[in-house]
């Protein structure tokens, strides 16, 4: 994201309100205050995000300390869901399950997200096709691209068990039957769906590398390897962290491909926090006890952005 | 940001020379053949399931081109499991989410980038940091306000969230577009006598087209792919989305492979348009803050 607003960079502005400079875009009459024009540009987007981000966010840290009875009737009962988190089996599982999948994934978008945003960079025929060509996982829907993978992966008219029993692997492998499994089946599907991302993001860092690095370093005599090492990766190192904070955010938080494939099956081998906190609210209707589980979420969240906003800042 | 791009652009046809043989020349077009299948392979196969009828769908070994393609699951899916309807509802409420974020990132970002607003850097980092929230924590509070305010099951509230969720994104590239287009220019025009808004409109909107592009592409996307909210607020079946009509059949007992596949070559239909179309402009809003450090 850009780093300098151009109004704290740009002295072309007059900065204090009220007072007017010469050359001051004020409107003719002059009856608003600068800040205030600037504030009516800005205020109906804080608007939308107040009413479905700020308020929720607020009303869920009240809601967590309540435990819900019936539809209409909430009990304050202090910190006593929290301390039910603590001796529930089902949320440290669901803990260790989405701990599992964001590592597994974020690894795989950037090895593989890496692998694909240096072949690009070669120079190679029609690299604008293949560019949109390793954009397409990235296109579909996640509830698509879950189904899609169920039907490829599925056990008895699945292509991927066919294509494996032809390379005389034994099968049927029963991907969403098998505990040891479904897990890593649905991270090998979130790996297809998310590289992309990662792709075009290290290629336009790959792009912005300048030649002259590479040049006095092939003058000192380093060989591709070395290159590599001393000069592509430290130039990526940026683009890199990005990424990996990103990505961590977003797939802690992922809900969907989960979902739909497996819907936390079986026996809570893929039982992630989002679809445990989907199940206590929209299926049980305790949405106490499934805010604090939110509130948790939220605070390894927030760790990491703190982490991201330092970087860009 | 103009100057950075245009660096970029440069840096990109000049690359660092690579001396590899023929055999290297080999592996390279080997690597970009895997490339191509293991990115395209799947939505081939999405389609080839959704021409065939129900009888190869089950046969094995699987056939790799449909013996009888038909287009009967397409006509089935739309009619009967009225996929025309939850595409219609995805189409209104992703439309009109897309021009909400659009009149509002770009006004917001016009604001966050001319003017000097108090506490404004810190507004400008609570939008990014918006982003961190688990939807499940904006959902339980929306979704009771939702229900004691008689709006489940509508539009409104459902283009409403995910114009919240596209905003804090499209705010920043936006407000990236106007940083790199120079103030001068809404200064003239406020002398020649346009108001604030007028400069904003006539004169700094018109050259930011690339940015409102990417912005509509992306909070289309948002909208077109959304499934939690989805399925939590709109639960009438006549106000069914895409993603949630999909998911609920995957559900059931047996599952009819080729016509849910036909729901899937459909709902892709709308994405496939705009990245044809529109690829470019979407890549260079995306990458545009990661090579700026």
């Amino acid at each position: 994201m850009p780093r300098s607003t151009r109004s704290s960079s740009k002295p072309s502005i007059p900065a204090v309100t009220g007072i007017p400079t010469p050359g001051d875009p004020r409107p003719r009459g002059g009856r608003w205050p600068r800040w205030l024009v600037g504030f009516a540009f800005v205020a109906p987007s804080l608007l939308v995000l107040g009413t479905v981000i700020a308020f929720p966010v607020m009303d869920t840290l009240r809601l967590s300390l309540m435990e819900t009875r019936s539809k209409d009737q909430t009990v304050f009962v202090g910190l006593a869901n929290y301390a039910r988190l603590i001796q529930d089996a089902e949320f440290w599982s669901a803990f260790k399950n989405s701990i599992s999948f964001t590592i597994g994934s974020v690894l795989g978008h950037i090895l593989l997200g890496l692998a694909v945003a240096l072949l690009l960079n070669q120079r190679i025929p029609f690299r604008p096709v293949f560019r949109i060509i390793s954009l397409v996982p990235w296109m579909f829907a996640p509830v698509v691209v879950a189904m899609t993978w169920r039907w490829m992966l599925d056990a008895q008219l699945g292509v991927i068990n066919f294509l494996l029993a032809r390379l005389g692997l034994s099968g049927p492998f029963l991907w969403f039957e098998n505990t040891r499994l479904a897990l890593p089946a649905i991270i090998a599907t979130n790996v297809w769906r998310g590289f992309p991302f990662a792709t075009i993001t290290l290629l336009a860092a790959l792009q912005a590398i300048p030649k002259e690095q590479y040049e006095a370093a092939a003058v000192d005599g380093a060989s591709a390897p070395m290159q590599f090492r001393f000069v592509t990766l430290p130039n990526l190192r940026f683009a890199l962290i990005i990424i990996a904070t990103l990505d961590t955010i977003w797939n802690f938080k992922h809900f969907d491909l989960i979902q739909v494939m497996t819907n936390g099956g079986p026996a809570g081998a893929t039982e992630v926090l989002t679809t445990l906190a989907y199940k206590v609210s929209f299926e049980n209707f305790e949405f106490g006890y499934a805010a604090a589980m939110g509130v948790v979420m939220s605070l390894v969240l927030l760790a990491t952005t703190v982490v991201y906003v330092r970087r860009i800042l | 940001m103009i100057a950075s791009e245009e660096r970029l652009r440069k840096a990109g046809r000049v690359r660092a020379p690579d001396e590899i043989g023929w055999l290297g020349q080999m592996g390279l077009y080997l690597a970009l053949a895997a490339l191509t299948i293991f990115c395209l392979f799947p939505f081939a196969w999405i389609f080839c399931t959704a021409l065939k009828t129900l009888g190869e769908t089950f046969k094995l070994p699987p056939s790799w081109w449909p013996h009888q393609p038909t287009l009967e699951n397409f006509v089935k899916i739309w009619t009967i499991q009225s996929f025309g309807r939850y595409f219609l509802n995805s189409l209104i409420i992703s439309g009109v989410t897309t021009l909400l974020s659009i009149v509002l990132a770009s006004l917001a970002g016009y604001g966050f980038s001319r003017f000097r607003l108090p506490g404004g850097r810190i507004a400008m980092v609570g939008v990014l940091a918006a982003q961190m929230f688990p939807g499940i924590v904006l959902l339980i509070p929306y979704f009771t306000l939702a229900s004691r305010l008689q709006m489940l099951n509508t539009y409104p509230v459902l283009i409403l969230a995910y114009t919240s969720f596209s905003l804090p994104f499209c705010v920043w590239m936006m407000k990236g577009f106007f940083d790199g287009i120079p103030t001068e220019l809404d200064e003239a025009a406020t002398i020649d006598g346009c108001s604030a808004l007028g400069a904003f409109l006539r004169v700094v909107l018109p050259l930011s087209m690339p940015g409102v592009v990417a912005t509509a592409i992306f909070s289309f996307l948002v909208a077109w792919n959304e499934f939690l909210f989805a399925v939590v607020l709109a639960t009438r079946e006549t106000m069914y989305v895409v993603t949630v009509g999909i998911a609920l059949n995957i559900g059931q007992f047996r599952i009819q492979w080729n016509e849910l596949m036909a729901g899937a070559v459909l709902a892709t239909v709308p994405t496939i348009i705009l990245y044809a179309l529109l690829e470019r402009h979407l890549v260079r809003g995306l990458s545009a803050g990661a090579v700026k450090g």
